[in-house]
């Protein structure tokens, strides 16, 4: 690992990764004590069950509610229904990738550039800068499509139709650019070993509309009095334990694009947006829109850096550990391998929606049924990337 | 911004009627030329007698063990640019609204008894569509969920585009009113 | 010939009591059916000896359930019938000092009752305290009526005096707002048997009516004294009815249904005492009697039911279905509810009649009277939900793998009862008020109706018509449309195993929302739960602190809760009693 070593904690806490704990500067050998979480017996209230298939929810997942009638007295959550095994050990990194990419589809990017940077920094690879700009700009265009679903999914609790149908609409416009440029609307098959197939120039002015069309909904959606209503003091994140755009709309400004130095974000001039709320939906939805119009823009200081592929690697070690971390739309992506003669001899994963997800049970507490719908996607959290193992 | 502070929000005639007018006609047509038919019709149950789903067609999916591509695909056709519901599809949110099964994703042990006990709780006549390469065969993830029914139409792809999703779809409504 | 005799086989069952339990209760059941059967052939059935026949249904149905039940208590069949037979001279007596007695025994036995559960004195203190409160306050009324009357006998008292003071000792035993110590502490700290809390809710609270209806035929009328008896009796419906659906526990629940009750009764009672005319006064009698029979047998019949229960938290109850208890339940719980044709129906049909007849005279009583009468009717509604959850959680919901209720004849019974005296309803009422109506159908002698003069009716049912027409409409849509074709389905749980539970707190929770206000509901989002805040326990507390402490002093060597003294002192006011039965004779 050439960032990387194993030490006691330093820097922030991100969450646990196999038998370690990540912390932003260093792994640490211990296993991150997760806080059971405790309902209190109380014998005025009752378990109402919400999931595992509903069509309320996109992945199958179950919360099982403790509540007195309306209000949420406690949540727990069981997101292992839907749990697949992944055959992934004792495979070349080149069979392996298409599996890793089949583990969040709406976080492909993130996932196999975390996997690859794990895997690059194993093999002790350097890669030139059409490839990191390259994927910066996947990892931004991703992060704009997902916070555009996010929103879209909140407007959808709120059964508000047009902006509904508006963000959907930029979405799909976002997953047909991307289709435009790398021939797939989920970057499938676009990320190799210190490679990359995908001519993204000109992306940027594509973007520009969309971009555009988003402030106005952002601005409009941010004038409605009934939406904000609905956010507002909804889903108050109390612990520190979060990341991604959760941490940052409680005002800490957690984020891998300044603290990994894989990618050089900090060389196009980018900081993180905080939100110095209360941490609640609201914020998150702010934070997710301002990181909108940000992505933007580093896409198009991305671009103008996007110079012709010159050279391929050379060197390539056959044997090491590896850590790759990516900001992935909801958080720290992490991805830690040992590669044994090419091959994958063990892999560990931290994803933002299992450091998440309790997070979000406890912020659940205290409010009403209705306000669920508002804070569970206000999370962006996947349950495709919780219920996963590899074997 | 002013809205959280002196405890109030500032008012603003929003009207989103007037603004869902100003984005009409944002519906595609459906490129019949470009596309090409992917959706295999299950031979089998197509010699089973349906009762036909002239009309409307009102879907549930399950998701199995999806990676979550597929979700958003299918979640797609209900947006502007394919708008499912022209073509008299709907989502539901129970099963005993339902007239077809959408199965996405892989098998997985637990929610065996979830797909189950969903099909079971339909009204007849009902369906099962397959949707996306984990559903058909199990990709190259796992294995194909497994369920009492026979899955009528199966769409391919990972994901499939909401093009293929809709074709699929209506496939399945057409060979079950034949 | 003097009616005291019939004490003797009382006598007899409190003496074989000490030898065998059995033998006790039985000896108990032959006594009231010789007590019945005096009240209704040698008295023929007037206001008071009603009652005679009241107490003797209520004896006969718990000593049969306490055949069963009294197992494990080794003082409960003496001071049972001790506590009967306190009840019984009460019933009997033929001057104020017999019955002072009579009420002091009673008393004595209920406390001592309360405290077989001896690890928890302070319940058995508290209802002590306060019965004594009510002993003071009927001698202070009763030696008043000394003074303005010269005898102890029950004679026309003067002045309207001594029955204020005397109400209030009665509302004390009746449960009344905020008075309910008596019937209520005890349940709601478990400590009494099951057959004792249907005695404390349905006999000694049934005494409490009794002496008031005594007091009140002897004073004279007066309208301001009526119209505060009926708002407090008002109030105590309707805010008893309130907790009564949001209690948990099932004798809670039941406490609150006598409070009810007898709020219910009262206001009757403050109605008679106003005095309107005579035909009315004739028909509230009635009516008192109904919601007395009512009560008493309903009452009785659910609390023995929910001693055979196994648990009294009506979340936690895990009894197997029983189609027979289940029916004699609905039955009882329908008289509760005020519904037809059960006599508790016919009973709240009266007391509205009543009520709105009052309001239809040109006087300002009718204002509160139709005030009072829609609380009632208001309560009456929520006094149904509180039923429904009642049957639902004890008997409906949940299958249990418990045991099946045992000893569940004398409910059945008691079930049977009401609802065969609502179709006899008409037997029992004064023939003034019953007649029929040719015309619909309706022979002469099956119709009660209400009358505003002794000419003009003013409205009319006919509980075996109900009956009837109830299970011709049952018969018809089952001979026309068959059994119903059910459809069964598996449950649509989100694709799982049903694992969520709907609990009786949750069956509440519209009532806890609704009423905020009133209830206290703690709608604190961030708390542990929601219930509500039950104001009047803490004012209990709150009450009986003050009164143990001033108390705990003066009285602690005599009320030190050690059984031997109380039996001393029971033998005290025993032989007491006999002595003044020969003086006064
Ligand atoms: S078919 Fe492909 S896109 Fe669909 S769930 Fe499976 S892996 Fe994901």
């Amino acid at each position: 690992m050439r960032l990387y070593s194993y030490d006691g904690p330093s820097g922030r806490k991100i969450g646990e990764i196999g038998d370690y704990t990540l912390y932003s500067e260093t792994l640490v050998r211990e296993k991150s004590v997760i806080k059971p979480y405790v309902t209190k017996e109380s014998n005025t209230a009752f378990n109402f069950i919400y999931g595992p298939s509903t069509g309320g929810l996109i992945e199958s997942t179950l919360f099982n509610i403790l509540t007195t009638g309306e209000s949420i007295k406690g949540m727990t959550s069981d997101p292992m229904f839907k749990l697949r095994e992944l055959k992934v050990l004792g495979k070349n990194v080149k069979d392996a990738m298409p599996i890793i990419e089949r583990i969040n589809g709406s976080f492909t990017a993130s996932h196999s550039i975390a996997f690859l940077g794990a895997v690059e920094d194993a093999m002790e690879i350097e890669l030139d800068e059409y490839i990191l700009m390259g994927r910066i700009i996947e990892l931004e265009l991703e992060r704009i499509r997902n916070h555009l679903h996010v929103i879209a999914r909140m407007c959808e609790a709120a059964a508000f139709g047009v902006p509904y149908n508006n963000l959907f609409y930029m979405r799909e416009k976002i997953n047909r650019l991307i289709e435009e440029y790398s021939g797939h609307r989920f970057f499938h098959n676009v990320n190799r070993i210190g490679e990359i197939d995908i001519d993204l120039i000109g992306v940027s002015k594509s973007l520009e509309n969309i971009c555009n069309d988003a402030k106005n909904t952002y601005d409009s959606l941010r004038d409605s009095k009934i939406f904000v209503d609905r956010l507002l003091d909804n889903g108050v994140v109390k612990d520190l334990d979060c990341i991604g755009p959760v941490a940052r709309g409680c005002g800490y400004p957690y984020d891998a694009r300044v603290d990994s130095t894989t990618l050089p974000y900090t060389e196009l001039g980018f900081s993180p947006v905080i939100e110095k709320g209360k941490g609640d939906a609201m914020d998150r939805f702010i934070i997710r829109f301002e990181e909108i119009q940000q992505s933007t823009e580093i896409i198009g200081e991305a671009e103008k850096r996007l110079k012709k592929h010159t050279t391929r690697p050379h060197h390539m070690e056959n044997e090491g550990e590896g850590l790759g971390r990516v900001e992935s739309p909801s958080g720290d992506l992490t991805y830690l391998i040992k590669l044994n003669e090419g091959k994958i001899n063990e892999i560990s994963m931290l994803t933002p929606s299992k450091v998440n997800l309790p997070v979000f049970l406890n912020s659940t507490r205290g409010n009403v049924f209705t306000d669920f719908h508002f804070n569970w996607e206000s999370f962006g959290i996947w349950i495709s990337e919780i219920a996963v193992g590899f074997i | 911004m002013d809205f959280r502070d002196s405890g109030g929000f500032y008012m603003k005639t929003n009207n989103w009627f007037l603004k869902g007018l100003t984005k009409l006609g944002r519906t595609e047509k459906f490129p019949s030329e470009k596309f090409e038919a992917k959706s295999q019709v299950n031979e089998k149950v197509k010699s089973e007698k349906f009762m036909p789903f002239n009309k409307s067609l009102h879907l549930y999916s399950i998701d199995s063990g999806a990676c979550g591509a597929c979700n958003m695909e299918l979640q797609a056709i209900s947006t502007p640019h394919y708008d499912m519901n022209r073509l008299g599809l709907f989502f539901t949110n129970t099963p005993r609204h339902a007239d077809a099964l959408i199965i996405l994703g892989v098998h997985s042990e637990r929610m065996v008894e979830v797909l189950e006990k969903a099909y079971n709780a339909m009204p007849k006549p009902k369906l099962i569509i397959s949707l996306g390469d984990c559903a058909l065969s199990g990709g190259l993830i796992g294995e194909c969920p497994e369920i009492s029914g026979k899955s009528v139409v199966n769409i391919p792809g990972c994901p499939p585009n909401p093009y293929a999703i809709l074709e699929g779809i209506i496939k399945a409504k057409e060979v079950s009113s034949k | 010939m003097n009616q005291l005799i019939l004490l003797i086989p009382f006598a007899i069952a409190l003496l074989t009591s000490v030898v065998s339990k059995k033998i006790s209760y039985i000896s108990l059941i032959i006594s009231s059916l010789i007590l019945g059967v005096y009240a209704i052939i040698y008295t023929g059935i007037n206001e008071l000896t009603f009652f005679y026949l009241i107490a003797s249904i209520v004896i006969i149905v718990s000593s049969w359930y306490s055949i069963r039940y009294d197992k494990k208590y080794r003082w409960l069949a003496p001071l049972f019938a001790s506590a009967v037979f306190g009840i019984i001279i009460i019933l009997l007596s033929y001057n104020s000092l017999q019955f002072l007695a009579g009420w002091e025994l009673m008393s004595i036995s209920g406390y001592l009752m309360i405290g077989l559960n001896k690890n928890k004195a302070n319940p058995a203190f508290i209802f002590s305290a306060f019965s004594e409160l009510s002993t003071v306050l009927l001698i202070a009324g009763m030696a008043y009526a000394y003074v303005l009357t010269g005898t102890f006998n029950f004679v026309l008292i003067p002045s309207i005096m001594p029955l204020i003071l005397m109400s209030v000792g009665f509302f004390i035993k009746m449960g009344i707002v905020p008075f309910m110590i008596a019937d209520w502490l005890p349940i709601a700290h478990r400590n009494a048997p099951s057959n004792a809390s249907a005695i404390f809710s349905a006999l000694m609270t049934l005494m409490g009516v009794f002496g008031l209806i005594k007091f009140t035929l002897l004073s004279p009328g007066s309208m301001s004294l009526g119209v505060v008896l009926m708002g407090i009796g008002a109030f105590s419906v309707f805010f008893a009815a309130l907790f009564e659906y949001v209690s948990e526990s099932t004798k809670l629940l039941l406490g609150y249904s006598t409070i009810e009750n007898n709020g219910a009764i009262l206001v009757a009672v403050g109605l008679l005492i106003t005095n309107l005319s005579g035909i009315m006064d004739v028909f509230i009698i009635y009516t008192i009697l109904m919601l007395s029979l009512a009560h008493s047998i309903s009452k009785t019949g659910l609390f023995l039911m929910s001693g055979s229960l196994d648990s009294e938290d009506m979340d936690t109850i895990n009894n197997s279905k029983d189609p027979t208890s289940t029916l004699g339940n609905i039955l009882v719980s329908a008289s509760l509810s005020g519904l037809l044709p059960t006599i508790g129906g016919v009973a709240i049909w009266m007391l509205l009649e009543t009520l709105f007849i009052t309001a239809t005279i040109s006087s300002w009583i009718a204002i509160p009277a139709l005030i009072i009468g829609s609380l009632i009717a208001l309560g009456e509604g929520i006094v149904s939900g509180a039923m429904i959850k009642f049957i639902s959680f004890t008997q409906l919901f949940r299958n249990g793998k418990a045991k099946k209720p045992t000893n569940i004849y004398p409910i059945l019974f008691a079930g049977i009862l009401v609802f065969a005296l609502g179709l006899g309803s008409v037997l029992i009422i004064n023939p003034a008020f019953i007649t029929g109506l040719i015309k619909v159908g309706i022979p002469n002698g099956l119709l009660i109706q209400s009358l505003t003069s002794s000419k003009t009716t003013f409205g009319a049912i006919a509980p075996i018509f109900i009956a009837i027409f109830i299970s011709i409409f049952t018969l018809l849509a089952l001979v026309f449309f068959r059994k119903p074709k059910i459809r069964r389905s598996p449950v649509w749980n989100n694709g799982i195993e049903d694992m969520a539970g709907y609990t009786s707190f949750a069956f509440a929770n519209n009532m806890r929302i609704m009423m905020g206000k009133i209830l206290q509901t703690n709608t604190d989002t961030s708390s542990k739960d929601n219930a509500t805040r039950n104001i009047f326990w803490d004012l209990i507390v709150k009450y009986a602190k003050l009164y143990q402490n001033i108390a705990r002093s003066l009285t602690w060597n005599i009320m030190n809760s050690s059984i031997r003294s109380y039996v001393s002192y029971l033998v005290i006011a025993f032989i007491f009693v006999i002595v003044f039965v020969t003086l006064t004779n």
